[in-house]
C-alpha cells in the first residue's frame, strides 16, 4: 500500500483520492489518525458509565447488585456488557498503537481533512439539529424556510437554478406534498392554521 | 386449505402501484453512489405510514429489491458502485462498458439479477413455512438464545472489530429498554422526561443512524462529480446467449440464497463469495476481471437472490438478519403487526402477499429497468450536496411523521451524529439496530425464562436440545475470535506468497 509509506506522509503536499493534503507534520498526522477512533472509543464508553452509575443511583435496585428480577436487572447487565467491551476495546487499541509502527496504523486520508470542509459539516450538522428543535416550537414550514437555504449554501450549492428549484421542492414543495396530497399533518405553529 | 384472499391484496391497484413507484425509487436510488438500500428505505418510510398494510410492504420491498439491483448499473457504467453489494459487478460489468459492450453487460446484470431474484423468491416460499412450524417448539428459553445468537453472528461478520459490534449489540438492547417497564410499569432511564415514557422510536433511531449520518458522511468527502453517461441503453441477452451459462446462475443463485438466510453476512458478501466460485468452476475463468459475462451473472443473481432469503428468518422467526429486514419488521410494527416466532402463524395473510409481491416487484424491475438506465445521465448530473440535503430533510420528515411528534427529529437528528462519529470511530451500526428491534422481545423472554426456571439463568443451556444446540453455537462464535487472535500468523514472507 503505496500511500502508507513512511515517505508518503512526510509529503505535504500530496494527493490522496483526489483531495489536497495539507502540509502537516508526520507526528501531528499520526496522532490525528490515533485520535479519532480512539477518542470515539472513549466517548462511547463513558456515555455506558454514566448510564451505569445511574442505574445505581436510581431506580428500585439502588446501589444492589444482586437487585433480582427488578426492571434494573436486564439494563445493569447490558451495561456492564457494554461498559466491559468498550474498556476492552480501548485497551485493545493502546496495546495496538504501542505495537504496530506509527506509519502502518490507520490510513492516513482518514485522518486529514480540510478544516473548512470540516467546518462546514459541523455548520449542517448544528444548523439541523437547530432545525429539528425549531421544528418542536415552531412547526415545519417557518424553520425549514429560515434553515434550508444556508444548508443548502453550506453543503457548497452556490448557482442560483439549482439552489432555486432545491429550496422550493424541498421547503415548501415536501410540505405542500405531504399536507395537501399526502394527507400526512407536519408539525403546525397554529392549530388549525396555515403555519 | 389456502385461503387464497391475501391475492387480492397482493394484486390491488394500490399494491400494484406501490410496487411500480417502489422499484423504480430502488433503481433510482441504488443507481446513485453513495445512497444504498437502507437510506432509500429510511426516506421512503413516511410515504408508508398513510398506506394500508400490503400496499406499504409493497413499497418498501419495491425499494429493498430495487435498490440492490439499481447499484449495478453505476457499477457498469461509472465504474462506481451505487451500492456495496454491487461492488463485485464492477470488475466485469466495466471492462465490458469500456470496450463499448455497456447495453449488453446492463442487460447481462439485469437478466442475472431478476432471475436471482426469482429463484430466491421459491426458496423463501419454500423454507419459510417450514422453518415457521420449526419454530412453533420454540419457547421462552430457545427465543432468548435465538436473539442471542443473531446478535453474536452480525457483531462476529460486522466490519470492524467483534469488540465493538458485541458493544454496540449491547448498547442497542440498552436503548431499547428506555421507558417504561412493560411488566411493573417503571419508568427506566427517562430522567423525569415524559417523552422518554414511551420509549425512543424505532425508525426515528434507524432514520438517524443510517440515513442522516450517511448523509453527514458523504458531505464530509464529496466525491466529485461523475462522470456523465449519454444515451445508454439495455440489451438483453439472447437465449442461446445463455448456453453454457445456467449452471451458473444457478449455483450463484443458490449460494446468495444461502448467504441471505445467514444474520449479518448481506449480498456483498455473497456477491463475491459466488464470484470467485463461478471463477474456478469456469473454463473461461481467465476471461475473469477483464469483461466476462459470467463474473456479471455471478455477481448480480447471487447479491439479488439475498433478497428473498433473507426475509426467512425475518418472517418465519421474526428476527431480522440485516438493517433492511428490521427496517421492514418495524414498517410491520407501525401497521400493528408483531414480529415474533409467530408472525407466519398469526398473520399468514400478509406473509402470503409479501410472498407475491416480491414475485412481482422482481417482474416490475425488469420492465422499469429500461427508461431507467436511459435516463441515467440525467439522473447523476444531480449534483450531490442537493441529494444528500434532500435526504436530511426527508429523514427530517421521515422521523417527525412516525407517531406525530415533532421530538423525535431532536431524536434522529442527535442519533445522525452519534452515528457519523461511530462511524469515523470504526463501530458497526448493524450490531445497535438488531440489538434495539429485539430489545424488547429479549427482555420478554428472559424474563419469562427466569420465571420458568426459578431465576436460574445457568439452567437455560439445559432447558431442551433446541436451547442447549444455539446456546453452544453462540458460545463457539464468541470463542472463536479470541481463538482465531492466538494462532501463530503467517511471516512476511507466507503472506507475500498468499
Amino acid at each position: 500500500m503505496m500511500y502508507r509509506s513512511h515517505h508518503f506522509i512526510s509529503t505535504p503536499a500530496s494527493l490522496i483520492d483526489g483531495r489536497r493534503r495539507v502540509g502537516l507534520s508526520e507526528p501531528l498526522i499520526v496522532t490525528q489518525l490515533r485520535a479519532a477512533p480512539f477518542l470515539v472509543s472513549c466517548g462511547f464508553t463513558l456515555l455506558g458509565a454514566v448510564f451505569l452509575v445511574v442505574a445505581f443511583t436510581t431506580g428500585g435496585g439502588r446501589g444492589n447488585l444482586a437487585a433480582g428480577d427488578t426492571p434494573d436487572a436486564l439494563p445493569r447487565i447490558l451495561l456492564f456488557a457494554w461498559v466491559g467491551l468498550g474498556l476492552a476495546d480501548i485497551l485493545r487499541q493502546a496495546v495496538g498503537s504501542r505495537t504496530s509502527s506509527p506509519a502502518t496504523n490507520g490510513d492516513p486520508a482518514e485522518g486529514v481533512r480540510d478544516s473548512s470542509q470540516g467546518s462546514a459539516l459541523a455548520g449542517v450538522m448544528a444548523l439541523t439539529l437547530v432545525l429539528s428543535i425549531a421544528i418542536v416550537f415552531a412547526g415545519y414550514l417557518l424553520p425549514v424556510l429560515i434553515c434550508l437555504p444556508v444548508i443548502l449554501f453550506l453543503t457548497g450549492t452556490r448557482k442560483a437554478m439549482p439552489f432555486a428549484a432545491a429550496f422550493l421542492l424541498l421547503g415548501p414543495g415536501l410540505w405542500f406534498m405531504f399536507h395537501h396530497i399526502l394527507g400526512i399533518r407536519l408539525p403546525i405553529l397554529l392549530p388549525g392554521g396555515l403555519l | 386449505m389456502i385461503d387464497f384472499a391475501f391475492l387480492a391484496d397482493a394484486f390491488s391497484p394500490a399494491t400494484l402501484f406501490a410496487i411500480v413507484i417502489g422499484t423504480s425509487l430502488g433503481v433510482v436510488i441504488g443507481a446513485l453512489p453513495g445512497l444504498g438500500s437502507v437510506v432509500g428505505l429510511s426516506i421512503c418510510l413516511p410515504f408508508t405510514f398513510g398506506m394500508e398494510t400490503v400496499p406499504s410492504l409493497a413499497l418498501l420491498l419495491g425499494v429493498y429489491c430495487g435498490s440492490v439491483y439499481g447499484g449495478s448499473i453505476s457499477a457498469i457504467l461509472i465504474n462506481s458502485p451505487g451500492t456495496p453489494q454491487s461492488a463485485a459487478t464492477m470488475l466485469d460489468g466495466y471492462p465490458m462498458a469500456q470496450r463499448g459492450e455497456a447495453g449488453e453487460a446492463l442487460g447481462w446484470s439485469t437478466a442475472a439479477s431478476v432471475l436471482g431474484g426469482l429463484l430466491s423468491c421459491i426458496v423463501l416460499i419454500l423454507a419459510a413455512p417450514q422453518l415457521a412450524r420449526f419454530a412453533t417448539r420454540f419457547g421462552s428459553v430457545e427465543v432468548f438464545a435465538l436473539i442471542l445468537l443473531a446478535l453474536t453472528c452480525i457483531a462476529a461478520v460486522s466490519r470492524g472489530s467483534m469488540i465493538k459490534g458485541l458493544a454496540m449489540g449491547a448498547a442497542g438492547l440498552f436503548v431499547a429498554l428506555i421507558g417504561t417497564d412493560p411488566v411493573t410499569g417503571a419508568a427506566r432511564f427517562t430522567f423525569g422526561i415524559e417523552f422518554l415514557t414511551a420509549g425512543l422510536d424505532l425508525i426515528a433511531v434507524v432514520i438517524g443512524l443510517f440515513a442522516l449520518s450517511e448523509a453527514f458522511s458523504r458531505l464530509a468527502e464529496p466525491h466529485g462529480g461523475a462522470p456523465t453517461v449519454a444515451n445508454a441503453r439495455l440489451i438483453l441477452p439472447r437465449l442461446a446467449a445463455w448456453k453454457g451459462r445456467v449452471v451458473n446462475l444457478l449455483r450463484s443463485s443458490f449460494i446468495g440464497c444461502l448467504i441471505g438466510a445467514l444474520p449479518g453476512t448481506g449480498a456483498a458478501t455473497a456477491a463475491f463469495i459466488s464470484y470467485a466460485s463461478a471463477k474456478q468452476a469456469s473454463p473461461r475463468r481467465d476471461e475473469f476481471g477483464k469483461g466476462e459475462p459470467d463474473g456479471l451473472i455471478a455477481a448480480e443473481s447471487a447479491n439479488n437472490a439475498v433478497t428473498g432469503s433473507a426475509m426467512i428468518p425475518t418472517l418465519a422467526l421474526g428476527i431480522p438478519g440485516d438493517v433492511v429486514t428490521a427496517i421492514l419488521l418495524s414498517a410491520m410494527v407501525v401497521h400493528g403487526i408483531t414480529p415474533g416466532v409467530r408472525l407466519m402463524s398469526e398473520h399468514l395473510d400478509v406473509v402470503n402477499a409479501i410472498f407475491v409481491v416480491l414475485i412481482v416487484v422482481n417482474i416490475v424491475m425488469l420492465i422499469v429497468a429500461f427508461p431507467i438506465v436511459r435516463a441515467f445521465g440525467k439522473i447523476l448530473s444531480i449534483p450531490e450536496p442537493i441529494i444528500m440535503v434532500g435526504v436530511i430533510v426527508f429523514s427530517l420528515v421521515g422521523a417527525i411523521t412516525v407517531r406525530g411528534n415533532a421530538l423525535d427529529g431532536v431524536v434522529a437528528v442527535l442519533f445522525g451524529i452519534a452515528g457519523y462519529l461511530l462511524r469515523r470511530g470504526g463501530f458497526p451500526l448493524a450490531p445497535f439496530v438488531i440489538g434495539l428491534v429485539l430489545g424488547p422481545q429479549f427482555e420478554q423472554n428472559l424474563r419469562r425464562g427466569l420465571l420458568l426456571n426459578e431465576g436460574d439463568i445457568l439452567a437455560f443451556p439445559f432447558a431442551s436440545w433446541i436451547a442447549a444446540v444455539i446456546f453452544t453455537l453462540t458460545a463457539v462464535l464468541i470463542l472463536a475470535g479470541p481463538a482465531k487472535a492466538l494462532l501463530p500468523k503467517p511471516g512476511p514472507a507466507e503472506s507475500g506468497r498468499q
